[in-house]
Parts: structure tokens; C-alpha cells; sequence
């Protein structure tokens, strides 16, 4: 009996493994995919610049989970919220963060993407470590992936919660920000802070 | 002597800034700590002038070789030009990439004429670095900052909190002892080593300025106390013979005798070194403000053997059969109890010091008093003993011109009254106007003279690269407080999946520091920067918003976000951050300095008005509960110095006048007689404030102490007469002759004393050094007014007095 259990026990893990090493295989294929689509894009002279950044926000959209990071990015204030401030607030942060994207990929020249390693802490969250080179650099980007319980609407299985560059993660960022912001000022003038830039 | 001697050969001059404070300063405190925190250190500034491009391949070899030859003092820590700071718009590349590869003007491939471009415009360097025409530039030679003075420093005060409290143990009372000893030695090596680095670098100066077409300037406030101590060193040296010259003179013209010039002039020498050689044994420093008390001793010294000397030949001349010795003891005595008098009163005068909260003051006023004491007691004791080894003099009379002067004096006093007295009302209403005027203002340029390297090189720094005196504003953000977060909401919905990520955005406390730049934060930087930046009198203003604003250029007119400034900070390699970061920003301490420097030499600048104004204005600007700021520096710190100084002047000089006129009671023993006193003791010290108010002279450290001497001046002449007054009205019963008969006898005397230090005095108005000269014109003006106030005023009121 006991070798039985031990031996289900054991199938299921490795099973388990080999299915974690599968999702793993394909995230990262995936992602190069994605990428590999926005260099295109780049690429592309015929596209002018804004052509160009809708485009790749289109691509890489459903890629991220914008809504679940402008919670996070709230922190517990976020609770705090009335549904019709939580739907504004997470309207004016997905604006933002494309806006900012677009603004990253202005600077972009000649660099490569490079996935130096993966890491999936628990089931549902894998942490993907690339390497952004160029001529005579490598910047490290880390792409923090989770899976949601029921796959979102338009949105990939594995979706992109933070992005953490060189050590500095996005959402910590931005919840510093407006935490500080917060503690003299309330949520609508938060809202209009970040609508304004 | 021989000891007193050796001890004098120990005396100090010392002129730093520690000289000039207060007593457990809270503002000196935080300076320090903040110089600490954000690992400011002091700094030497030297300019460069050029009428050829100062980019050109030749200057800009010049300047690194001069830098490279400065910095070979192991006392430099690094030196700053336009030669290796960061170039950020040479050309404007994104931030990204010019964070890996920071350019300065020597690397290879890089336009100049940007460079020129960028000095002229960035904020970082405008003003600053460059002058508006481009002819100019400056070399920051930062020290090494002792942390071994520091470290002493804190112990000291430490120990010093802890008398306040009397807990100290008899172990830490000698540990105390130890330490204090110890600062001393290591602050007189300190201040040799500033010395010599001065001494070589304008050695180095002077050197390039003979094989380069180039004009250099070195300024910085260490420079302003090396320079005052060597100002004050060379007027003791230049002048003090002159002033020996001028008194054998003047005591040769006024006596007509060789003894009644080597007696004074050996008696107050013998004082001088006595008491130069207490102060050695006390380790009581010369500082800038005690410099004068040579000066000081010499005249009240001189005053002393003077009235001895006229007294002796006075009685000589009344009895010239009588005993040398007998002569001599009647001399000693009947001068004795007025000298002590006039001892007591001046050190009543010079007491008013010890109330002031400054240490250099409290210890002039200290060492005045045991100067005085010094002077009483060598005189007393010498004069006759000198005299018995010359045997009595063979001169029995002197010409009576002198006399006679004195007895139209008296004539005037006694004939033109109402004149006199209405001369009085004017000559009040002049000093009470003069009085109102008054400013208390602390201006270093104006110490020195306009020819002067140190005055031109300051003023050069003043006007075209931002000013020299520095201010700084501190803010501190409190630690984020969680209030926000603690409101408890009714329809909190539990929501699983966003409480899953919870833990993983907990920022550690080692993560704090990446994410210290938020916005929040950089607004309130930018806010006090842009107003500190407004006000006239403030040059220039750098903090951690002139990096934000360089930032937004290169990003596309774009301020900023947290992760660009975050990722700024930390990539940035460590050179260059501490010319553009750590000097403003301290994330371990959650502060932000923004730091100026005040335009010393505008004319309309008030300290102390500008400063509550500042601070009013900035109170507007924080919530106490999320940041607190600090107005900080050496602005803040001399101007606080000298607002207690005045407050406790004004205070004391109250006080002053009250054991005056307790004193005048016990000796002249007549209420009425101690008011008039009183009166006449008020009018030179009354006008010394009228004139200061007139011309402008502003109340700073060195004439503050103004008042006590020439209270005690004015006091002596006061004492003798009416002292003597007193005697032959006792004998006379009439008050006219007792008035002729005064000032014959003691008001030639006060004459003689006036006259020779009046002349010896005006010598130092040709110093180099601005305070030796307001302090020569003040005295004077003081000693002046002393005899007119006592030989045509006092007997006026005397006179009032016996109608009444």
C-alpha cells in the first residue's frame, strides 16, 4: 500500500515537473515571439512614430496585466477604493504605462533581447531574467510572470505583473510614489496627477 | 620675567572658525553634521582668468597641470574643473547611455564648442563652474576632511553636555581634561597644515601667473581665517613698532625727559609680557577679536604711569626739597586709590564681555580683566622702583604751557556753559540718531581692504560665479507614515488574488533607498530651489533638482520618473556622483540639501532680515507632518552668533552702568555727584554709536566689543577728575578754583594720556586689515570725546550741581 501511495507521489512530481518544464518552454518562446514581432515593428521605416508605438503597445498588450498592476502599484489603498474610482484609477494607469513604454522604445537603437535564465518560485509565477544587449553593455531585465486562476479576456495564460530593470521594479516605483503622494493629498488629485503627465 | 617670557612665547593666534562660536551652538552642531552627512568637505577656490579661449588645447593643459601640481598636497582631496567634471549635453544623449559612458572635456572626439555651450547654459555648471563672458572658470580644491578632528570634537561635546547635566564622574572629568587638551593640540596642527597648503598653493599661484598669460584669485572661507590671523600678525608686527616710535615721541615732546619715556614705555612692556605670558599658561588663544588687547593695555597702562608721573612731578614741584623716597611713597599713595578705581570700573566694563554667549568674546573680557590687574599691580610696584634706581630728577620744573592750556580749558568750560551744553543736546541728538541707524551685520569682504588678494579674489567669486557665503537647506522626509493605509473602509470586498502578491511588494529596508525619488519628493526639492533661486541675494542654488532639470533636456523636455532616477543613482559610477548627487541627497538619512551661496558683497542685504524672511517663506512651503526643513551654514551661523552677541551687549551695557554707578556711589560717596558721573561716561560712548550708525559701520564681531572699551576708557579720566575735584573742594570750598585747580593738576595729566594714545592709535588707521581700522577710528573717537566730555562737560555739571 505505502509503495503505492509512494510511488502516485512520486509520478505526480514528475509529471508535475515536466509539465512546469513545458509551460517554461513555451513562456519563453512565447516571449522571444513577442519580441522578435516588436523588432519587426521597429524595424519597419514606413511606420511612423506613433503608427509604430500603437503597434507595438497592440502587440504587447496582451502580454501584461495592467489592471492587476495599477492594484498592486495602489497597495493597500487600493481596498479603499469605490468601484467607480477603482475602474477610473486603472484606466489612467494602463494609459500611463503605455505612454511610458512608448517613450522607452523611443530610445531603443540597436539592442538585442537574450533570456539568460528562468525561474518559477511557485506554480503559477515564473520569473523571467533576460538580458537587454547592446554594442558594449548588458542591462538586466527581469519580466515577473503570473497565471491566472481562468484566463483573462484577450490576454495571454502567463501575464507580465512587474518589470524590473536592473533591480528597480516598476511597481515598487510607482508605489512608493503614491504612497507619498497619498499621505498629503487624496485619490482624485492622485488621479489627476497622473492623468496630466 | 624670564618665565612670564617663556610663557609669552607659547601665545597663540588663532583665527578659525571655531574661534567664532557660541557656547554648545545648536546651528554649528547641525552644520557639522549635515557636512558629515552628505560628506561635504571644506574647499579652497581657485579662480582662472584667461583673455584667450578658455577651452583652448594650451589652457586646458594649464589647468590640469595645475591641478596635478595642487593636488600633490597630501591635505587635497580632489580638485574639481572644468577639465573633469561630467559633461551631460556634450553632445545631449539619452540617459541610458550616458550613465555607462560619462564624458568630460578630455575625452577623445569631443566638440568643444558644445562643451563651451553647456558650460555656459547647464544649471550645474552656469554661474558656477564658468563666468557669464567665459573668461573665467574655477578650480574647486576640496580638502580632506579630518574625521579625526570631528571624531575629538564629538567627544568633547559630549563631555561638555554632560557638565551641563553635572553627571561627570571623576574618571570622565580627566578624560574630559584629556580630550580638550588633545582637540587644542590637533586643532593647532590642523591650522598649520591650512596655513602651509595656503602658503603653497599661492606659491604654485604665483608661479603660473609668471609663465602663463592667466590671472588666478584663491578664495574660500578657510582663507578668510588664515588671512585675518596673517593680517593680524603683520599689523603687530608693522605697526607696532610705529606705535613704540610714535610714543617716544610723543612722551619725549610732552615731557622733555629721557626717564619720563622709558619709564612708561618699560613699565607697560613688562606688563604686556606679564600678561602675555598668563595667557600662555591659561592656553588662552588670541583670536581675531582679542588681537586688540595689546592695544588696549597699552593705553589703559600708559594712563596709569602717566597720571603717576604728573602727580610725581607735581608734588615735585610743590615740595623740591622734599625726599626722593618720601615723594615717591606720597606719589604711590595719593594715585592708588583712584587707580584702583578706575581698575575696578574698566574691568566692570570689560565684564559686560563675559556675559556674551561667545566664547572668543567671554575669553577677551577674561583676559582684559587679568590684563588691567596685571598693569595695576606692575605699575604700582615699579614705578617707584625705578625711579629710586634713577635718583630724583634734576629737571624741577616743566613749562607751564601745558598748564596754562588746561586753565583755559577750565576758562571755557566755566565761561561758555550754555555753549557747551547746547554743543551736549547736539552732539546726544547726533549719537541717538547715529545710535537708531545702527545695523548688526557681518559682512567678510568688508574686513579687508580693496587692494587686497583675498577681498578681490572674494569679490571676483562673489559677483561672477555665485557668491561666497553658504547656505543650505535642509529638508528631511519623515518615514512614510502608514496612516493612510489604516483607513478601515465598510465595503472592503476581500479580493484573494491581489493579497497573494502583497508580500512581494513590501519594499525591505534595504530597498528603500532605490525607491527614495518620488515625485512628491523632487516637487518639494524643485519648489524651495526654484524660490531660493528668486531672492536677490542668494547666488548660486545647486541641489538635486539641477540634476532633474540637466535630466529633462536630455529627455526630450520630459521630467524625470522615479525609475529613471533610480536607475540614475544606481549606475551612475561613484566620480560622478559626487559632483551631481551625493552632495544633495542623503537616502540613509531620508534628506535633501539644496545649497547656496548668499552674494556677500551686495550692499542691500540685510542677514537677519533676509533670514526670517527665508525662513517665514519656507514655513509656507512644508507640512510639518511629512517633512521638516532647516536653514543651515555659516550664513546662519554667524548671523546667529552675532544676534546673541548684540542682544547680550545691550543687555550687559545696562548692566554695566548700574555696578558703574554703584561703584562711582562707593567711591565718590554723593548721589549726585555718581549721576554726573554717570552722564558724562555716556556722551563718548553714546557718540562711538552715533558715528558707527552715520558712517555706516555696521555692528559686527569686532566692533561690538566697542562699547566695553570705551566704557572703560571714558570711565579713567572720569575717576581721576572728580576724584581730585573731591580733594580740593574739600580743601578750597570753592568750586570755580577747585575746578582751575583740577585742571591743572589731573587734567593735564588726562590730557597727556589722551594725547599720546590719540597719536599713538592713529598709526593703525593705516592698516590693511578693515577692523584694525574701525576699531583705531573707535577708540580714538572714544578718547577723544573721554577729555572733551570730562575737562568742558563734567565741570559744567559740577557746577549745576553745587547751585542746586
Amino acid at each position: 500500500m505505502f509503495k503505492k501511495v509512494l510511488f502516485i507521489l512520486i509520478s505526480l512530481t514528475i509529471l508535475n515537473q515536466n509539465l512546469m518544464a513545458n509551460e517554461q518552454k513555451n513562456l519563453k518562446e512565447h516571449f522571444l515571439k513577442k519580441i522578435a514581432e516588436v523588432i519587426v515593428i521597429v524595424k519597419n521605416k514606413e511606420n511612423n512614430k506613433s503608427m509604430r508605438n500603437s503597434k507595438i503597445v497592440a502587440t504587447l498588450t496582451p502580454m501584461f496585466d495592467f489592471e492587476l498592476m495599477a492594484k498592486l502599484s495602489l497597495g493597500k489603498t487600493w481596498k479603499t477604493l469605490t468601484a467607480i474610482e477603482k475602474k477610473k484609477f486603472v484606466s489612467l494607469y494602463v494609459e500611463r504605462m503605455k505612454k511610458s513604454y512608448s517613450s522607452k522604445i523611443d530610445s531603443y537603437s540597436d539592442e538585442k533581447v537574450e533570456i539568460s535564465s528562468l525561474i518559477q518560485p511557485k506554480n503559477n509565477r515564473i520569473k523571467l531574467i533576460t538580458n537587454l544587449v547592446s554594442q558594449n553593455e548588458k542591462l538586466e531585465v527581469v519580466y515577473k510572470f503570473y497565471k491566472p486562476k481562468k484566463q483573462k479576456t484577450n490576454k495571454d495564460r502567463w501575464l507580465v505583473y512587474d518589470v524590473i530593470i536592473l533591480g528597480v521594479s516598476i511597481i515598487k516605483t510607482d508605489k512608493a510614489q503614491f504612497k507619498e503622494f497619498l499621505q498629503t493629498n487624496n485619490i482624485s488629485e492622485l488621479m489627476k496627477q497622473i492623468s496630466a503627465n | 620675567m624670564v618665565v612670564m617670557l617663556n610663557f609669552a612665547s607659547k601665545l597663540e593666534i588663532d583665527a578659525s572658525a571655531e574661534t567664532f562660536l557660541l557656547k554648545g551652538d545648536k546651528e554649528l552642531e547641525f552644520t557639522r553634521k549635515i557636512g558629515k552627512i552628505f560628506t561635504s568637505t571644506d574647499f579652497l577656490v581657485l579662480t582662472y582668468s584667461t583673455d584667450d579661449d578658455l577651452l583652448s588645447d594650451k589652457n586646458i593643459e594649464i589647468i590640469q597641470q595645475l591641478s596635478s601640481k595642487i593636488s600633490l598636497s597630501l591635505d587635497v582631496e580632489s580638485i574639481y574643473s572644468i577639465v573633469n567634471v561630467p559633461l551631460l549635453q556634450s553632445p545631449p544623449r539619452p540617459i541610458k547611455e550616458l550613465v555607462n559612458d560619462v564624458q568630460v572635456l578630455t575625452s577623445q572626439g569631443i566638440d568643444k564648442s558644445l562643451a563651451k555651450k553647456e558650460f555656459l547654459n547647464s544649471e550645474l555648471y552656469k554661474n558656477n563652474l564658468v563666468s557669464d563672458d567665459f573668461k573665467t572658470t574655477l578650480l574647486m580644491i576640496n580638502l580632506k576632511r579630518d574625521e579625526k578632528y570631528f571624531a575629538l570634537i564629538q567627544k568633547r561635546d559630549h563631555f561638555e553636555y554632560l557638565k551641563t547635566l553635572d553627571s561627570l564622574t571623576q574618571k570622565q572629568k580627566t578624560e574630559f581634561e584629556n580630550i580638550t587638551k588633545e582637540l587644542k593640540t590637533y586643532r593647532d596642527k590642523l591650522r598649520n597644515k591650512n596655513h602651509d597648503l595656503i602658503v603653497y598653493i599661492r606659491s604654485i599661484k604665483k608661479e603660473f601667473e609668471l609663465k602663463y598669460p592667466i590671472k588666478l584669485h584663491l578664495g574660500g572661507a578657510n582663507m578668510i581665517a588664515d588671512d585675518m590671523v596673517e593680517f593680524v600678525k603683520s599689523d603687530l608686527a608693522t605697526f607696532g613698532f610705529a606705535v613704540v616710535f610714535l610714543l617716544i615721541f610723543i612722551l619725549y615732546i610732552l615731557f622733555r625727559e629721557l626717564r619720563w619715556v622709558f619709564i612708561p614705555l618699560f613699565i607697560c612692556s613688562v606688563s604686556i609680557i606679564i600678561t602675555s605670558g598668563f595667557f600662555g599658561l591659561f592656553q588662552w588663544e588670541i583670536t581675531v577679536i582679542s588681537s586688540n588687547f595689546i592695544s588696549l593695555q597699552l593705553i589703559m597702562n600708559m594712563s596709569l604711569v602717566v597720571h603717576l608721573i604728573v602727580k610725581y612731578k607735581e608734588l615735585f614741584t610743590l615740595h623740591p626739597s622734599t625726599e626722593h623716597k618720601q615723594l615717591l611713597e606720597e606719589t604711590t599713595l595719593s594715585m592708588l586709590k583712584p587707580s584702583f578705581f578706575v581698575i575696578l570700573t574698566t574691568i566692570a566694563g570689560f565684564s559686560s564681555l563675559v556675559f556674551s554667549d561667545m566664547l572668543p568674546i567671554i575669553t577677551f573680557g577674561w583676559m582684559m580683566s587679568v590684563g588691567i590687574v596685571i598693569s595695576l599691580i606692575t605699575t604700582f610696584i615699579l614705578f617707584p622702583i625705578v625711579l629710586i634706581f634713577l635718583g630724583k630728577s634734576k629737571k624741577q620744573n616743566i613749562s607751564n604751557t601745558h598748564k596754562s592750556y588746561m586753565l583755559k580749558g577750565a576758562n571755557v568750560a566755566l565761561e561758555y556753559k550754555k555753549t557747551i551744553l547746547f554743543i551736549t543736546t547736539i552732539v546726544l541728538l547726533f549719537s541717538i540718531s547715529g545710535a537708531t541707524k545702527l545695523q548688526v551685520e557681518n559682512c567678510f569682504i568688508d574686513y579687508f581692504k580693496k587692494e587686497t588678494q583675498i577681498y578681490q579674489g572674494m569679490r571676483f567669486i562673489d559677483q561672477n560665479l555665485g557668491g561666497t557665503t553658504p547656505l543650505d537647506i535642509i529638508i528631511t522626509f519623515k518615514e512614510n507614515s502608514d496612516d493612510v493605509e489604516s483607513i478601515i473602509v465598510q465595503n472592503e470586498v476581500v479580493e484573494d488574488e491581489l493579497d497573494s502578491f502583497e508580500d512581494e511588494f513590501e519594499t525591505s529596508e534595504e530597498e528603500k533607498e532605490i525607491y527614495w525619488f518620488t515625485k512628491s519628493k523632487m516637487d518639494k526639492i524643485k519648489a524651495v530651489h526654484n524660490y531660493l533661486d528668486s531672492l536677490e541675494p542668494v547666488g548660486k542654488v545647486l541641489s538635486l533638482a539641477t540634476l532633474l532639470d540637466v535630466g529633462k533636456s536630455l529627455n526630450d523636455g520630459k521630467e524625470l520618473d522615479g525609475l529613471t532616477l533610480a536607475l540614475i543613482h544606481k549606475e551612475l559610477p561613484i566620480e560622478y556622483k559626487k559632483i551631481v548627487i551625493s552632495p544633495y541627497v542623503n537616502l540613509e538619512h531620508n534628506m535633501a540639501r539644496i545649497s547656496t551661496r548668499v552674494i556677500d558683497s551686495l550692499e542691500t542685504l540685510k542677514r537677519d532680515e533676509f533670514l526670517k524672511k527665508l525662513n517665514k517663506d519656507l514655513q509656507k512651503m512644508f507640512n510639518p507632518s511629512y517633512e521638516e526643513y532647516r536653514v543651515s551654514n555659516l550664513l546662519v551661523i554667524y548671523n546667529n552668533m552675532l544676534q546673541s552677541l548684540f542682544d547680550s551687549q545691550i543687555k550687559s551695557i545696562g548692566l554695566v552702568l548700574v555696578i558703574l554707578f554703584i561703584m562711582f556711589l562707593i567711591l565718590f560717596k554723593d548721589i549726585k555727584i555718581a549721576i554726573i558721573a554717570l552722564i558724562a561716561n555716556t556722551v563718548p560712548v553714546s557718540i562711538v554709536f552715533g558715528f558707527m550708525g552715520w558712517l555706516n559701520m555696521p555692528l559686527d564681531m569686532m566692533t561690538i566689543t566697542i562699547a566695553a572699551i570705551s566704557i572703560g576708557i571714558a570711565v579713567d579720566d572720569t575717576i581721576h577728575y572728580i576724584h581730585r575735584f573731591q580733594n580740593e573742594y574739600r580743601e578750597t570750598q570753592n568750586i570755580r578754583i577747585s575746578i582751575l585747580n583740577t585742571h591743572q593738576s589731573i587734567g593735564k595729566a588726562m590730557f597727556y594720556t589722551s594725547t599720546i594714545i590719540i597719536v599713538g592709535f592713529s598709526v593703525l588707521l593705516l592698516s590693511n586689515f578693515i577692523p584694525t581700522i574701525t576699531f583705531s577710528f573707535l577708540t580714538i573717537i572714544a578718547m577723544f570725546m573721554a577729555i572733551v566730555a570730562d575737562l568742558l562737560l563734567l565741570p559744567i555739571l559740577l557746577i549745576f550741581i553745587e547751585k542746586k
